[in-house]
């Protein structure tokens, strides 16, 4: 299973309740400067900075917004998780080393 | 050596060095001449070269270090909450409202049309790129700056921050409040720091919230008319009342 790791430089940020992925300078070559991300993206975003795989993921979507079988929201979070490797805010785990 | 030269932006002296003797004649007030040799803000060759890209052709040296500046100045107040941002500004009822929307958009035009609708109301704070200050009691003080746009619009005048508008053309004029959903990105590009480092980043962000909690912000879609003009003003007026501070 696919680990993923954000990319160094790139910060989650809240305006008035509202979610931002900035890139600082070094980032900026991979990824777009900025972002605008909704709330359970955040959630994802601050449990992939903790180190979370998919299924940590899944199991923590299901926790926080009481699903009753995890599953049902991985096809969301893997839609998240491509999404974010393709704007370049995410590696797989060992890319970072690879740039 | 290098001569160094100080110059106050947003309450703060910051000290420059120039490549271009003459650079320092664009800037207002002239900066002073002080003794030492720590310097806050140089621009480089390579900056020069790279800027040169963003100007018109042929644009001279001193006026290309002096655009470049603008972008290290941000950044340097970034240091202290604060920064420079692409608006006009003015004084309007004891407060400093900002009209923001990129190059080309109108912000002038409403500037004018103010000025000559309601002669004597309004007072220019910078035409083009005002410093913002993070202050103690949680309020966000707008001053002048050095770089105020074609019409070189600009007073001494400093306030507190009343309001945000951004301004988009458009078929018809219309007005409503900017919800922070809708005028984080927008306005987020209107800082004129490409911050280097996280933590420029997150202080980008914690002005941009000082902001959005201090002060109303509306969304001004506009013909650039006086219409436009009168929309704007009874809107601001009506929220002022509203607040009991009209």
């Amino acid at each position: 299973m696919d680990r993923y790791v954000t990319r160094p430089g790139v910060v989650l940020t809240s305006i008035c309740d509202e979610y931002m992925l900035l890139a600082a300078k070094a980032a900026r070559e991979h990824c777009p400067y900025m972002t605008q991300l909704n709330e359970s993206s955040a959630f994802l975003w601050r449990r992939l900075e903790q180190g979370a795989d998919p299924d940590a993921l899944e199991q923590a979507v299901s926790e926080e917004y009481e699903l009753a079988d995890p599953a049902d929201a991985r096809e969301a979070i893997h839609g998240f998780l491509d999404q974010m490797l393709q704007l370049g805010y995410l590696l797989r785990e060992g890319e970072e080393h690879e740039e | 050596m290098s001569q160094v030269y100080e110059m106050s932006i947003a309450g703060q002296p910051l000290r420059y060095t120039f490549l271009y003797p003459e650079t320092r004649f664009f800037l207002r007030p002239l900066p002073r001449r002080v003794e030492g040799e720590d310097c806050d803000i140089a621009v480089t060759p390579e900056k020069i070269d790279l800027g040169r890209n963003f100007l018109e052709p042929g644009s001279s040296d001193a006026y290309v270090e002096y655009r470049c500046l603008i972008e290290l100045t941000a950044r340097r107040l970034l240091r202290s909450g604060g920064c420079i941002f692409h608006a006009v500004a003015f004084f309007w009822k004891e407060r400093a409202w900002l009209l923001t929307a990129p190059s080309g958009v109108g912000k002038t035009t409403q500037l004018l049309n103010w000025q000559r609708l309601h002669p004597e109301e309004v007072t220019v704070i910078s035409g083009d790129m005002p410093a913002l200050e993070p202050r103690e009691d949680g309020a966000v003080w707008v001053h002048p700056s050095s770089w105020n746009g074609k019409e070189n619009l600009s007073s001494r005048i400093s306030a507190p921050l009343g309001g945000i508008v951004l301004l988009e053309q458009g078929k018809e004029n219309c007005i409503a409040p900017l919800l922070p959903r809708d005028g984080m990105l927008p306005l987020l590009q209107q800082f004129m720091a490409l911050p280097e480092t996280e933590e420029e980043l997150l202080a980008m962000a914690a002005l941009l919230e000082r902001m959005l909690r201090t002060a109303p912000a509306w969304k001004l879609v506009n013909l650039g008319d006086d219409a436009s003009t009168e929309l704007l003003r009874n809107t601001l007026l009506a929220d002022l009342k509203e607040r009991g501070e009209a």
